[in-house]
């Protein structure tokens, strides 16, 4: 369960870091101005002030009681939680897949895993799936638009 | 009375057979790449630009201009029914279409959205024939202070006029300028926020920006709500089209006000996105209904589409008389005539 005053400060917290992460590294292209004009860092720099002022305000208003009839006290329950995390765990763990065994090794594991295992469809039915989404990316990227997709480390140590 | 008689002439040229069937070919062929979100208007007319190579040059522009609408339109039907716009000028129509489709009128709101659609080009068409040499030298005198203004104003009738609390806004509008700042800044060369990272010398793509700010959050929500997938279901019932056509004259002042909008932002080159997201500010304000809109208000489809075609269209403009490229999509279209 995360509660409405939670999600609001965590939040400001992230867009706060954001902020000073554009304001840090805009100093290294120099603010102010120069003998060529307005240095290129000045702009990146005072958005990210406003970024930081912005979330300092919505940090401190988060954190006063509800002020606003909007404010629910919950944002989102223990099940709607457990529903993203099985949408977004898989997807994180597909995508890190990536770099190490390409993408059509992972998206086969993906997809096979996300049939076989919330949704108890067949194994073989799943496999057969999977099997077709790979060749369905390599025949339409590499074949047709003749775009390279990610091979991954361990597909280029097998030789291809 | 020139211009007349010569518009009267280029449509004996176009409406014949085979120039009406390359028009219907051309229309579906940009609709089904405005529709993908990772291609829009103007990647999909240079995926398109070879099949003209072999054309006489009156059947290429015929296919090209008919791409061109396609596209801008097909970026509004992702808009409306997955909250997902297929480029930056459709984002202003998921604020009121989307809601309106998923209240079980997706077929009123993409009647409505063609409808303006169709209104704004036309808008668009009048003033390129009528006004083609006298708006070019406007056009011309278009700088980057006009520039700051007009998407200063775009951007702060934003502020002013969201619902969402004003702070919060200013916050995500900044996240957005830092994020379009990441990579090579285009006036003195220099490399910004990279953090040393080599991919983001080249800056965000918008492809990868609506991808993970509109798609992602879109799943995540529905899957918040309910485990089925939410794209609202489009069967076309004609009545519902013609009705929804029908209607379009009684918001006959929003219309007229985002034409105009949309004619000048196309003119002076500030594109289809500032038109649209400032038309449906200005509705937004001045709508007696206004503290509806984002609730799947018509006149919340009618202004960004209005704008968004008008501007398209007369975005042809200065390209067509200078040279200038209005929009990207145009600038692929003007390296197509070209050849």
């Amino acid at each position: 369960m995360i509660s409405r005053r939670a999600l609001e400060f965590a939040t400001a917290i992230l867009t706060g870091s954001f902020g000073v992460a554009v304001v840090i590294q805009s100093l290294d292209n120099g603010i102010g101005w120069s003998s060529a004009g307005v240095d290129p860092g000045t702009f990146p720099f005072l958005t990210g002030i406003v970024i930081v002022a912005g979330s300092l305000y919505n940090l401190v208003r988060g954190a006063l009681p509800a002020m606003s009839p909007a404010n629910v006290p919950i944002a989102i329950t223990s099940v709607e939680l457990r529903r993203l995390a099985g949408l977004f765990v898989p997807a994180a763990i597909f995508v890190a897949a990536i770099p190490l065994l390409g993408i059509y090794i992972a998206s086969a594991l993906y997809v096979f895993a996300v049939l076989a295992i919330p949704q108890h469809r067949s194994i073989l039915w799943s496999i057969a799936i999977a099997a077709a989404t790979s060749l369905a990316l390599y025949v339409v990227f590499e074949r047709m638009f003749q775009v390279e997709l990610p091979h991954g480390w361990l597909t280029a140590a097998l030789g291809f | 009375m020139d211009n007349l008689s010569e518009l009267l002439h280029g449509f004996t040229i176009a409406i014949t057979v085979p120039h009406l069937a390359l028009m219907v070919i051309g229309v579906l062929l940009g609709i089904l790449v405005g529709v993908l979100p990772g291609l829009g208007a103007p990647n999909g007319v240079s995926l398109l630009l070879p099949l003209t190579f072999g054309m006489q040059p009156v059947s290429a522009i015929i296919l090209l201009s008919s791409m061109y609408w396609g596209a801008l339109f097909g970026g509004s039907v992702t808009s409306i029914l997955f909250n997902i716009p297929g480029e930056p000028s459709s984002v202003a129509t998921t604020f009121d279409g989307y809601p309106m489709a998923r209240d079980g009128r997706p077929t009123t709101a993409l009647a409505t959205a063609f409808g303006s659609a169709a209104f704004g080009a036309l808008v668009g068409v009048i003033l390129i024939t009528f006004l083609a040499s006298w708006v070019a030298q406007v056009a011309l005198a278009f700088g980057p202070p006009e520039y700051f203004a007009v998407y200063f104003l775009a951007f702060a009738s934003f502020v002013g006029m969201g619902g969402a609390a004003p702070i919060k806004t200013v916050v995500a509008l900044a996240i957005g300028f830092a994020i379009a700042a990441i990579g090579i800044d285009t006036v003195s060369g220099s490399v910004r926020l990279t953090m040393g990272i080599d991919e983001l010398v080249k800056g965000v793509s918008f492809v990868v920006a609506v991808m993970g700010l509109f798609g992602i959050g879109e799943l995540l929500v529905a899957v918040e709500e309910e485990f089925h997938a939410r794209a609202v279901s489009s069967r076309i019932d004609w009545r519902e089209v013609f009705g929804a056509v029908g209607r379009l004259p009684r918001h006959g002042v929003a219309l007229l006000r985002s034409a105009a909008i949309g004619c000048w932002m196309g003119i002076t080159p500030g594109g289809p996105t500032a038109a649209s997201f400032m038309s449906y500010g200005i509705a937004r304000r001045f709508s007696r209904r206004g503290r509806y809109f984002g609730t799947g208000e018509v006149e919340g489809i009618i202004s960004p589409e209005t704008a968004d075609h008008a501007a398209g269209t007369s975005a042809l403009l200065p390209m067509l008389s200078l040279g200038i490229p209005g929009s990207a999509t145009a600038a692929v279209m003007m390296g197509g005539l070209m050849i």
